[in-house]
């Protein structure tokens, strides 16, 4: 019940502090912010935290064995030849 | 484009003939591609544009990435850039001219050409830039032979799913929220593209 007072007593400093809550909330109100909706925001960020801190080595890993960019390697021509492709169907919408 | 071509395909068939005008529409598309590809390869050999890719000219990798990236973020529809282009359309008096068949295949090597009529998304740019880049007329016959073969399929799918210009054009009113989505696809091509030249040349260097 303690931690409950001084949860509500910290989230209405907040509510002075914070011009955007106070509009929401109204004074002498609080914000209730959904648990499960922290839980997935903590589960989102940890999730791009992986994805910086893991998974872009990986990524750059993955760049150093498609080969360099030779000029004329089969690497480079592919890349070109993609870029033509979309380009050419892409003219069906020309007028 | 398909709007001036397949009315001639129609009018082919209407006379009980052999329909080969998108035929040879399609060998002039592949034709006008080739000659530019060859051209600009050509262009770049004597221009030498590939020696600056060298190691050292990682500013120049990474200006590439810049610009695909950028024009990524046109196709997204996210920012403005230019893009010079001619506005000039093939003239149907042609039709009158010459014979259907004649015209088909001037059609298709105007067309063919690319850089005469509008360019619809950005990824021609970067594929024209990096042909001159390469420097090698080879590169150009394929990968501009690509593009020729791209403008051409399409076309070609459409009059052999159609019967008659009507039928062809409901089919081009129902692709034409489609456009959207072809964007986006050449979008995130340059995107890719984009991070992977960024990626080389951050993490690995040019070779």
């Amino acid at each position: 019940m303690a931690v409950h007072a001084a949860s509500a007593a910290s989230l209405a400093q907040e509510d002075q502090e914070d011009p955007v809550r106070r509009s929401v909330a109204g004074p002498g109100e609080t914000v209730r912010i959904d648990e499960g909706f922290q839980e997935k925001w903590s589960s989102a960020v940890s999730s791009l935290k992986i994805l910086g801190g893991g998974q872009f080595p990986a990524f750059c890993a993955f760049l150093k064995t498609t080969g360099s960019l030779e000029i004329g390697s089969w690497g480079f021509i592919l890349f070109l030849a993609g870029c033509a492709c979309c380009a050419g169907i892409s003219t069906l919408w020309s007028p | 484009m398909a709007g001036t071509i397949l009315p001639i395909v129609y009018g082919e068939r209407a006379r009980g003939q052999l329909a080969i005008s998108v035929w040879l529409y399609a060998l002039g598309l592949l034709s006008g591609a080739v000659v530019l590809g060859g051209a600009l390869g050509t262009l770049g050999s004597e221009l030498r544009l590939n020696s600056l890719l060298t190691p050292a000219a990682g500013a120049l990798v990474i200006i590439a990435a810049c610009a695909h990236l950028g024009y990524a973020a046109r196709e997204f529809e996210l920012c403005r850039l230019p893009m010079p282009q001619s506005l000039w359309q093939v003239p149907r008096r042609w039709q009158n001219l010459m014979s259907a068949r004649s015209t088909s295949l001037i059609y298709g090597v105007a067309l063919g050409l690319g850089v005469l009529t509008r360019i619809p998304t950005s990824t021609f740019y970067i594929v024209l830039v990096w042909v001159v880049i390469a420097g090698n007329h080879q590169v150009g016959f394929a990968v501009l032979g690509i593009y020729g073969i791209g403008r051409a399929v399409p076309v070609i799918a459409l009059q052999a799913a159609t019967q008659d210009f009507e039928h062809a054009a409901g089919w081009l009113e129902r692709l034409t929220p489609w456009y959207a989505l072809m964007r986006l696809v050449n979008g995130f091509v340059l995107a890719s593209s984009g991070g992977w030249l960024l990626g080389l040349e951050l993490f690995q260097g040019l070779k």
